[in-house]
């Protein structure tokens, strides 16, 4: 009971000892209730025997435990309406506790975060942001250095171009061998040297 | 109230003999036991005494004219409480268990909490007799069932004790 007692608390034995109460005056009503009724059966057996005086007798005790009743269904309400409001008291009192902690946790949850706070904050993003820019526009500066990389390769390309252009020349003359005779042959030997010796003029003011 | 329907052995004189052969009279006990149960439960009879069951309609059979004797009655009644479904009170009367405390307190925990009643003070009276409790099977529970039930709930930290101004146990806070 000791290590129990932490748990009880003095509203708990309030509410204990009006049940309590509660309790006696049910028991005490179904006592009455047996009474009402073995009061009633007397008058009916009384008048059963012709007992008129003993039967009004009956009543008059009947009617009085009836007035009785009344009495304790009267304290029975006010008992169970204070034991109903101390219990709905109990619920608005941890209701008004569980608001004061939100309010603890609110204030605490505020003092962290305190106007100089957010001012910092707001300059550290500003200036992120800011470094941000200068690394964009850093970027866009080497775009510069990509689009000349490029210009030098269109012109290395150009320059591929032109020598594949010379030896497709070579290639004519091969074919032309096997066909003359030994004296044509010699002709058209001089006649392609003499080309050969035009050629390389051509690349020479390229 | 339905009336209770005895099973046909209730009509055979000599179960209300105690027999010789050993192994007929066990099973003659293990009767009467499941006999007794189903017949406290059905009637909600929570207690048993020697001295005044024997008149009961449950011990004595008009129609075949038989009854179960006092000492053939306690040797039933120290049956039931080897098998755990009675306890003596005292020297003459047994609570009768036709459901353990245990179950019991698991069933009065279900209903607390079924009932939104956690955290709430009950008086002993009000869990047996109480408006609340009027459908249910522990209705009318007798107060030492009660209390030993309660003990469970205790002891499973579900209840906690309190007393009265006068220092006797008078209820519960359940948890």
């Amino acid at each position: 009971m000791g290590n129990g007692g932490s748990k009880v608390t003095n509203e708990d034995k309030a509410i204990l000892d009006l049940k309590i109460q509660r309790d006696k005056i049910q028991q005490y009503q179904k006592r009455i209730l047996v009474v009402l009724e073995r009061e009633h059966e007397v008058a009916r057996e009384c008048l059963a025997k012709g007992d008129k005086r003993r039967a009004l007798l009956a009543l008059r005790k009947r009617k009085y435990q009836e007035q009785l009743l009344a009495k304790t269904d009267k304290q029975l309400e006010n008992l169970e309406e204070l034991t109903r409001n101390i219990e709905f008291a109990l619920v608005q009192k941890d209701v008004i506790y569980g608001l004061q902690q939100g309010n603890e946790v609110l204030k605490t949850i505020n003092k962290e975060m305190s106007l100089d706070k957010v001012e910092r904050i707001m300059d550290e993003s500003a200036e992120a942001v800011a470094y941000q820019n200068e690394v964009s526009e850093m970027l866009a500066g080497q775009i510069t250095n990509s689009e000349e990389a490029e210009v030098q390769e269109e012109l290395e390309a150009l320059e591929r171009q032109e020598l594949e252009k010379q030896a497709n020349f070579p290639k004519v003359p091969t074919q032309k061998l096997p066909e003359p005779e030994r004296k044509e042959q010699d002709e058209e030997e001089e006649a392609e040297q003499h080309e050969e010796q035009e050629e390389p003029a051509t690349p020479l003011p390229a | 109230m339905e009336e209770f329907k005895f099973p046909a052995i209730h009509d055979f004189p000599p179960f209300y003999t105690k027999q010789v052969n050993e192994q007929t009279w066990k099973s003659q006990l293990a009767n009467w036991d499941g006999l007794i149960l189903s017949y406290c439960r059905h009637y909600k009879i929570w207690s048993l005494d020697t001295g005044s069951a024997g008149d009961q309609e449950l011990f004595t059979n008009r129609k075949i004219n038989r009854r179960l004797k006092p000492d053939a009655l306690k040797d039933v009644f120290s049956y039931m409480v080897k098998q755990g479904h009675a306890e003596w009170l005292d020297s003459t009367t047994v609570l009768v268990y036709f459901k353990t405390p245990q179950e019991w307190a698991n069933e009065i925990s279900q209903w607390i909490t079924d009932s939104g009643q956690n955290g709430s003070v009950l008086t002993l009276y009000e869990l047996a007799h109480g408006d609340l409790a009027a459908n249910k099977e522990f209705y009318g529970m007798h107060d030492a069932i009660l209390k030993k039930t309660l003990d469970i709930l205790v002891a499973q930290n579900k209840a906690v004790w309190m007393k009265s101004n006068d220092g006797k146990i008078a209820g519960v806070k359940m948890l």
